[in-house]
């Protein structure tokens, strides 16, 4: 293979990366073989030694996707507000899937499990603490119009507001269990990639 | 030979000759392939790595014969690393070699 041929081929596998990064790799295998040719050697075989163009492009590719899943995860762990951080890790999980096939299994999984348990939680924390907050309206709408009193009101009252009670330590619980599993998350995609790293190499 | 510590072993030799002087890449490669067998496709995206992981600093420096050369520079992260790493390989091999010359005792 010529040097040309090498340069376009690699050209085309490495389509879909940024053109700066792309230009910035071409760059230098250019000088690569430029400075080997200048020692003397052919351009055939300065060319033949660097590797086929696709096993280049599929390393490089590779180190970059890791690169730009570590960017992501360290960006979600940043974040300060717990919303902010739960969509970094969508992000992340997003980027770590595409790494390798088994992290369909591996990630999006368990992932899709833990989410729709989170979710089960906040659902049933919001409907209580509004369930609560209705009734009361309801109750206190009921009084004005039929004014009353006796031992029966002050213990539906006090049922309203255990209930309200309970909706809302549930709604903490579940914001302490969703940073929780946020830091869980971001965990164990940090050591999926350190795996993913250590078998490519 | 084993390609996972051959791969580890080209990182280490490409950091302890940058922490000497600023090189650029085919200079790397030959340097290295004088004594040890590389695939020299290997070698780019290693320099692209500890660039990314900021170990190295790249410019260009005008060449005589042509179009400018990418050197690359270590930094000061770097240079901590590459310590640590350089001693942790030092008692590796010494641990190795004891082993190999039959010792068993500690």
């Amino acid at each position: 293979m010529t040097q040309k041929e090498f340069i376009f081929q690699l050209r085309l596998q490495l389509a879909g990366l940024p053109t700066a990064e792309v230009d910035d790799i071409i760059r230098d295998q250019e000088e690569f073989i430029r400075d080997a040719c200048a020692a003397g050697r052919t351009e055939e075989s300065v060319v033949a030694a660097l590797g086929t163009p696709a096993d280049l492009a599929r390393n490089l590719k590779a180190e970059i996707k890791i690169e730009n899943a570590e960017e992501k995860i360290f960006k979600a762990t940043e974040e300060k507000h717990l919303s902010e951080q739960m969509k970094g890790v969508f992000g992340a999980v997003g980027a770590v899937l595409v790494l390798a096939p088994f992290n369909l299994i591996f990630v999006l999984g368990p992932f899709t499990a833990l989410m729709g348990v989170l979710f089960g939680g906040w659902v049933t924390a919001v409907t209580l603490a509004l369930v609560a907050i209705v009734l009361m309206i309801v109750f206190f709408g009921y009084l004005v119009f039929v004014p009353g009193g006796g031992i029966l009101y002050i213990a539906m009252l006090f049922g309203f507001l255990a209930l309200l009670a309970a909706g809302c330590f549930m709604l903490g619980l579940m914001y302490m269990v969703t940073q929780f599993v946020v830091k869980m998350i971001l965990g164990y995609l940090r050591w999926n990639i350190s795996f993913i790293k250590k078998n490519l190499e | 030979m084993n390609t996972q510590f051959n791969k580890g072993v080209i990182e280490m030799c490409v950091l302890a000759l940058v922490s000497q002087r600023d090189y650029y890449g085919y200079e790397l490669v030959e340097t290295i392939s004088k004594r040890i067998e590389i695939s020299e496709g290997t070698i780019y995206p290693i320099l692209r790595r500890l660039t990314v992981e900021k170990y190295f600093e790249t410019y260009l420096t005008e060449s005589s014969e042509g179009p400018p050369r990418k050197y690359y520079r270590m930094t000061d992260l770097g240079r901590q690393e590459t310590k640590k790493l350089l001693l942790s390989w030092q008692k590796f091999s010494e641990d190795v070699n004891f082993i190999i010359k039959g010792g068993s005792s500690t």
